[in-house]
């Protein structure tokens, strides 16, 4: 890989790994917004008892309720913070299908409801993991859900399924509108690409299924590094 | 009078108690869950202050402000949001919002703003009246 490309490379991992952050450090903004005005609730009833009006007891236990619920989605999404953040500075590892889908799930659920769409995962009907680098991997499929979104979603859900393919997983985007030679519409963004090649990663769309499918091949040396550069090396590919 | 405040938030949950917050302190409150929502509200009905959120679905609040003041100029607007940043603070404030307030907010303060709002609504709605009355009479 050419240097330019290379660092590319290195500034968009940087930029991704930003947008993600800053997406998921505005949703906790909101969950702490919402424990305030609880508490502030709170406050107020007190205040309104002081003054004679009677406290009621439904109307605290639903406060209190609700207060769990807020920590609770605080809790997936520090969580998922964190696991995202580690997928950084771990070494590549097997990785369990199911875990990426539900994690892909709480950081992109912003991101695509800010483009008024939701995310329904599916994840396989028994366990699969693959050895790869988790953060290509969750590169590779929020550039592939970023460029569904873009094309279009008749019914405001795009679907992200997981499932064994061999020895391998495959991945399979549904709910966008394709346009003719959709696979190249999303092989057109460079990062794609390098992220494809990065992984040993091959996208398809079926004509007619109306779906994206991104394919993993069992583990190969490609498929647990974190830079390209790296992959072709493993691969004995010239640059 | 009681000010009267249009609540816009894609957070349910937020939406549901600052407005319930905001009505213990005798203001009469709607909510909306989008700037679509909001728009079609304040076309039917007037509110002393818009409290809108910066980051929506769809539309965003900086659009919604400009639709809303295209369609009231007088609409007093008080960004709240989660996502405070200096540059988007300064366009929100160049483009007529009357304020910034970063999430969590002090219900207390937003409510002296509300009262501010009001003010300033019905100043500008006296003013475009003073003016309407001087044409009308040919000054």
């Amino acid at each position: 890989m050419a240097g330019d490309e290379g660092s590319s490379f290195s500034r968009d991992s940087m930029r991704f790994f930003g947008t993600v952050s800053a997406s998921a450090t505005h949703d906790l903004k909101n969950v702490l917004a919402v424990i305030q005005e609880n508490a502030g609730l709170l406050e107020d009833l007190c205040r309104m008892a002081e003054r004679g009006r009677p406290l009621e007891s439904g109307r605290l236990m639903r406060l209190a309720v609700e207060l769990q619920q807020q920590v609770r989605r605080g809790d997936r999404i520090v969580s998922a913070m964190n696991r995202f953040a580690h997928s950084v500075d771990e070494e590549p590892k097997a990785l369990d299908a199911a875990g990426l889908l539900e994690l892909l799930a709480v950081l992109s659920a912003r991101f695509l409801a800010a483009k008024g769409l939701q995310l329904q995962t599916t994840p396989p009907a028994a366990p699969a993991s693959l050895p790869a680098c988790p953060f290509l991997l969750i590169r590779l499929l929020w550039s592939c859900l970023e460029r569904a979104a873009s094309l279009g979603c008749p019914a405001k859900i795009l679907e992200l399924a997981g499932e064994s393919a061999g020895e391998g997983l495959a991945f399979r985007i549904r709910g966008f509108a394709p346009p003719s030679g959709a696979a190249a519409v999303f092989l057109s963004a460079a990062e794609t690409r390098n992220l494809c090649t990065a992984l040993g990663a091959a996208l398809a769309c079926p004509s007619g299924s109306g779906e994206l499918v991104i394919r993993l091949p069992a583990a190969s040396p490609r498929a647990i590094t974190r830079d390209p550069r790296e992959a072709r090396d493993r691969a004995g590919e010239k640059t | 009078m009681t000010e009267k405040v249009l609540i816009v938030d894609d957070d349910e949950a937020f939406r549901r108690i600052l407005a319930e917050r905001m009505r213990n302190r005798q203001l009469e409150v709607q909510t909306a869950s989008s700037a679509a929502e909001a728009l079609e509200l304040i076309e039917k009905e007037t509110f002393d202050a818009v409290l809108l959120d910066l980051m929506m679905p769809e539309m965003d609040g900086i659009e919604a402000l400009k639709r809303m003041l295209e369609k009231r100029p007088e609409t007093q607007v008080i960004f709240l949001t989660g996502h405070p940043s200096v540059s988007r603070g300064v366009e929100a404030m160049k483009l007529g919002a009357l304020d910034f307030i970063p999430k969590p907010v002090d219900v207390n303060e937003l409510t002296e703003k509300i009262r501010q709002a009001r003010a300033g609504r019905l100043l500008f709605v006296e003013k475009k009246n003073r003016e309407k009355l001087k044409r009308l009479l040919g000054e």
